[in-house]
């Protein structure tokens, strides 16, 4: 267990250390020739929207992983995952809307993959809020699990009915064309940042794990001592 | 003879709901409620109401779905019969074919009275696109219940939990909504309409397929 | 950084309320939880 608290730490320390080197490349890029200094947004909008969908695929294989063998260790896993994607997901949006502002010329253009992670955003609380409206804590984990994989179902229909639908009544021009590719230069940052926030992500998951975990082991001995 | 089961319990269901007239007209009328807050807040002429049309028709469906779904429980809960639903001779997903099946037809039934309401109420003249437009929405209902109800289960013990199945199956049924209005949208103004009927049917058999599964782990003790 | 200043560093100011403050948040969360936990145990031992 301290063992366990010790290599927490030190996935805290290489995210400061990635995070920072990231920083430093961003602040050294040169600006876009098409969109200027908007695209140091990207750096923090892209790598987010990853760990947005990476947080769900953590989430549905601690789901199946718990449906499946009932270990206590997966549910708590699943608990910790969710919050730390819909932070991601919300990031993404804010960083989104952000960048759309100069590049579109509106906030919000219901650009396919924006409202994908918009839907997204409206799972994970809904994930959030189903395990927090039941009093049962065993019956909670499975419902849970479950609605997680008919998320996990769902998640590549919307994508591609939100996709069908934007490109066939939206011009190009605007939204459909979606966001340009980066290379060259800018491709150094992306990918340290990239790399900074899977280790950010998988930190924040330990941090919260272990608050789960403890949440649960007081209730446990709580409930022990009003039984004894 | 499984298919027997799953008939009886959504016969048992549906009668027991025409005896009190309890779902069914709440539904009903919470469907015209809905028409009428839309023309008071949208007041389309003829050309607009032709195009907002289909989104009206599902948006309305949608909630009023939500009426039917909150209720499907009910008769079990009322009485404690959960537990002897459970105790069929059927197996899980048997039981909650049954349930959909009861769930679907009042919802259909709705429909067929929405559909030619709206028609009149907004002055749309497509009378000649009825039945098609009657098959869209039937092709959506078979995905948009059988979810709904596999939600409706899974909110059965929760705190508050209309909000709950009301902020779960919004996103989830997205893709359904948008080809069950682009259909419609196509079949009433002219466009591509195969793509939106295939998504549906995509989605009609997840959905079939998945939820019968995920009901027998949901109540399995 | 010299164009859309603002958007950039609006982004990374709500990137940095966000994470840091999930990050806050749940650490306090933890380790108030741990603290409760080492006195429920420690008062159990003493208890009986």
């Amino acid at each position: 267990m301290d063992r366990f608290l010790k290599l927490q730490t030190l996935l805290g320390v290489i995210t400061l250390i990635l995070l920072a080197t990231g920083l430093w490349f961003v602040w050294n890029a040169p600006a876009d020739f098409q969109q200027g200094g908007a695209v140091r947004i990207l750096f923090v909008h892209v790598p987010s929207a990853k760990m947005a969908l990476f947080a769900y695929l953590v989430l549905t294989l601690a789901s199946v992983h718990h449906l499946w063998k009932k270990g206590e260790g997966a549910d708590i896993i699943a608990e910790a995952a969710a919050p730390v994607g819909a932070a991601f997901a919300a990031v993404t949006l804010a960083s989104g809307s952000i960048w759309g502002k100069p590049m579109w010329g509106t906030w919000w253009a219901w650009d396919a993959r924006l409202t994908s992670v918009l839907v997204l955003f409206i799972l994970y609380v809904g994930i959030i809020a189903m395990r927090s409206a039941m009093d049962d804590a065993v019956r909670a984990g499975r419902v849970t699990a479950i609605l997680v994989i008919i998320g996990a179902v769902d998640l590549p229909i919307i994508h591609f009915s939100v996709q069908w639908w934007r490109t066939l009544h939206q011009p190009a021009s605007l939204g459909g064309g979606g966001k340009p590719s980066i290379t060259g230069p800018l491709l150094t940052p992306l990918v340290i940042m990239s790399i900074a926030f899977v280790a950010m992500g998988a930190y924040l998951l330990a941090v919260k794990a272990r608050a789960v975990r403890d949440r649960r082991l007081l209730t446990a001995l709580e409930v022990e001592r009003e039984l004894a | 003879m499984m298919f027997i089961a799953a008939y009886r319990i959504a016969w048992k269901d549906m009668m027991g709901d025409f005896r009190r007239r309890a779902t069914l007209s709440s539904m009903l009328f919470f469907a015209v409620a809905v028409l009428v807050i839309f023309q008071a807040a949208f007041d389309p002429d003829r050309a607009e109401a032709r195009r907002l049309l289909p989104g009206l028709l599902w948006v309305t469906i949608l909630f009023t779905s939500l009426v039917g779904l909150g209720r499907v429980f009910q008769a079990e809960e009322e009485d404690g019969a959960f537990e002897g639903l459970l105790l069929a001779p059927a197996p899980r997903g048997v039981i909650f074919l049954g349930k959909w099946l009861g769930n679907l037809v009042l919802t259909l039934i709705v429909e067929a009275g929405l559909l030619p309401l709206a028609f009149i109420l907004f002055n749309v003249e497509a009378w000649d696109a009825f039945f098609p437009l009657l098959g869209i929405l039937v092709l959506g209902t078979l995905g948009l219940t059988a979810l709904g109800v596999l939600l409706a289960v899974m909110t059965q013990a929760a705190r508050s939990r209309e909000t709950l199945l009301a902020l779960l199956l919004l996103p989830l049924v997205a893709p359904l909504l948008i080809a069950g209005v682009q259909a419609a949208s196509a079949l009433l103004q002219g466009g591509e309409i195969g793509d939106w009927l295939r998504l549906m049917v995509i989605f009609d058999i997840v959905y079939l397929a998945l939820a019968p599964w995920a009901f027998g782990w949901l109540v399995e003790e | 950084m010299s164009d859309y200043a603002t958007y950039v560093l609006a982004v990374y100011a709500i990137a940095l309320g966000v994470y840091g403050g999930a990050w806050i948040v749940w650490r306090r969360e933890g380790r108030r939880l741990a603290t409760a936990l080492e006195q429920f145990r420690n008062g159990q031992e003493q208890a009986p």
